[in-house]
């Protein structure tokens, strides 16, 4: 994934910690960065780094969140959480495929040398029985990993993630207003 | 509504929130580090120990966003010497925690699975132990080195020389009470 900016050059040592709080979008812009590329079901590096730039903004909203108006904050970790959570159970299918094809051919592979050391006779469970059932598993998950894709998108689409600009712009810009008022 | 993961005032400064902070997830990562250690080292894990893993590794996370924003209160030196170890440790304690949450959805599929597709999920539930064993031990090496290289006293000192410990860091919570999630 593209390396996050670091943010702590941005950062005011000798300032409130509020006064650091637009490094928070910084962190939401590159989550944004990969808006685009989910309209690709196939793009499932960039839905990862989305899923990765998730959890830097969600853990950096934690932070800065004593200082930011509490129920926007709230509100916008919740979705932020829920952005990650979906694109993780997604995550899960898609580190499964690789793992089952490998282990299908793998004990597709081994079953025939067990069947060719024994002259041809199967012994044990059925052949290719394994295969057989990760087959079965794998259609399984891609059934769920195309349904989990469709909730996503639909979730993403009504966040919409424009408001989540101007929600966090205004959480960071809210109580520096009241200050100076 | 999300649980509060720091709890200082809205008015803290910088540096007492770097402190308070960094605290936090410090204590929460070696607090868990014994129950990590012992559960890897063996083969099978107690719950309380994947429990401490898991712990462990919110607060090493945790300690490494608040090392991302903190981190020019730190000498150069100290900060990458800090950011390298903390990440380090993530990972390795990442790609043991992975696997137990990937083992138990398989374990979970495989006992509501028909005779065929539990077989076959045996067979991948058997080749995931073996990597599970490959990264238990390779955590074992980095909780290791961590000791050998008194890392916990050196990161301490580091945070102790860059930022005192004052009053605003005695209210940072003994351990953070948000909940992770558990795809991470």
């Amino acid at each position: 994934m593209a390396k996050a900016v670091p943010i702590y050059k941005l950062t005011q040592t000798e300032r409130p910690l509020r006064d650091s709080a637009p490094v928070l979008m910084v962190r939401l812009q590159e989550m944004l960065d990969y808006a685009d590329s989910i309209r690709s079901p196939e793009n499932v590096a960039e839905l990862h780094n989305l899923r990765i730039a998730a959890k830097r903004l969600r853990y950096t909203l934690e932070l800065f969140a004593p200082t930011l108006d509490p129920v926007g904050v709230s509100d916008l970790l919740d979705r932020v959480t829920e952005i990650q959570e979906r694109i993780g159970v997604i995550h899960d299918c898609d580190v499964l495929f690789p793992l089952l094809q490998d282990t299908m051919e793998l004990e597709m592979e081994r079953e025939k040398r067990v069947i060719k050391k024994r002259g041809g006779v199967s012994v044990g469970p059925p052949p290719f029985l394994a295969a057989e059932g990760l087959a079965g598993m794998t259609a399984q998950k891609r059934d769920e990993r195309v349904r989990l894709y469709a909730e996503f998108v639909a979730f993403w689409d009504a966040l919409p993630p424009d408001r989540l600009i101007s929600e966090l712009s205004r959480l960071v810009a809210a109580p520096e207003e009241s200050r100076t008022a | 509504m999300a649980k509060a993961t720091y709890e200082y005032p809205a008015d803290i400064a910088f540096r007492d929130a770097a402190r308070a902070a960094m605290d936090s997830g410090f204590r929460k990562m070696m607090k868990n580090a014994s129950g990590t250690r012992s559960g890897a080292e063996r083969r099978e894990a107690t719950a309380e120990e994947v429990e401490a893993l898991h712990d462990m590794r919110v607060g090493s996370r945790r300690l490494r966003a608040a090392l991302a924003v903190f981190a020019n209160v730190f000498p150069k030196a100290d900060f990458q010497e800090m950011d390298k170890e903390v990440g380090a440790i993530t990972d390795a304690l990442g790609a043991v925690r992975d696997l137990d949450v990937q083992l138990d959805a398989l374990r979970a599929l495989q006992s509501a699975a028909p005779p065929n597709e539990a077989y076959g999920i045996s067979r991948l539930v058997e080749r995931q132990t073996e990597q599970r064993e490959i990264e238990r031990k390779a955590l074992l090496v980095a909780l290791e080195r961590l000791d050998k290289s008194r890392f916990e006293r050196r990161f301490q000192k580091a945070l102790d020389r860059a930022l005192p410990p004052g009053p605003a860091a005695a209210k940072a919570p003994e351990s953070d009470v948000s909940e992770e999630v558990t795809h991470g």
